[in-house]
């Protein structure tokens, strides 16, 4: 039989967590505190799966991706690696963005002078706190599964 | 989309702007808009001790008032970063060319 603190460590070392984000005004607040509610994660995890978390999410609102269904969130922490989950209902866009990319698609930083901002910083910002991200388009449901190695 | 509010202020010679809430590409402009006005014009600190989460499209527009900032030989710096926002702009590998310090009270005159 297990003891607390053993159960404890175990908890810590494997758990999952499953959510929805709907498009509406709070969705950048509503995927912080449900991340920052997982105990299993340390700060500096929870930072990191807000920060690149965010960059997916707003480019799935702004490329009008997300339908009633909203967007889920699958979390999962094991040993040495926490994979991070958006599953949101198939657009072609989607499609079409997926098929396009790779590790080696170039980031593309430059400023706009139109609207007087740089742009091009989140996929930079994703390669430099992820381990590896994925965008696998399906029949019904799109992926995009963030790896971040401990 | 939650917006932002920016509330300008004075200290010393610095003009500063408290920020609260999400900044993001839905809330971007609020800020934009207050640092186009006053770039160029006078030092200034970002207070981003509200901030609760930012995006890349935050960034981007901070980026920009700082290099105006820097060509108008003005001060720049950001204040009071949590580590989400920190992380953010560390993530872009531009950090460094941020001045940041923890507290209005740390401006320097």
């Amino acid at each position: 039989m297990k003891t607390h603190s053993q159960e404890c460590i175990a908890e810590k070392l494997y758990s999952k967590t499953r959510f929805t984000v709907f498009s509406g005004q709070n969705i950048f607040c509503d995927f912080k505190e449900r991340i920052e509610e997982q105990h299993y994660l340390t700060e500096k995890e929870a930072a990191k799966i807000i920060v690149c978390g965010n960059e997916i999410i707003e480019n799935l609102l702004n490329h009008g991706e997300v339908g009633p269904k909203g967007i889920t969130v699958k979390l999962h922490k094991k040993r040495n690696i926490i994979y991070t989950g958006f599953f949101v209902e198939s657009h072609k866009t989607f499609k079409d963005f997926a098929q396009n990319y790779n590790d080696t698609t170039p980031i593309g930083i430059r400023i706009d002078a139109n609207s007087r901002r740089w742009r091009g910083f989140g996929l930079l910002m994703c390669r430099n706190l992820l381990s590896s991200i994925a965008y696998r388009p399906g029949l019904n449901c799109d992926r995009v599964l963030l790896y971040f190695r401990l | 989309m939650t917006g932002i509010s920016v509330e300008a202020g004075i200290r010393g010679k610095w003009t500063t702007l408290l920020i609260n809430g999400p900044l993001n590409s839905y809330s971007y402009n609020e800020l934009q808009n207050k640092l186009n006005e006053l770039t160029g014009q006078c030092d200034i600190a970002v207070d981003f001790s509200g901030v609760t989460s930012m995006t890349s499209a935050g960034i981007g527009v901070i980026l920009a008032a700082l290099e105006d900032s820097e060509a108008a030989e003005k001060r720049f710096c950001l204040v009071a970063l949590s580590e989400v926002v920190r992380l953010a702009i560390e993530s872009t590998g531009f950090a460094e060319r941020f001045t940041v310090i923890s507290s209005l009270k740390d401006l320097p005159l």
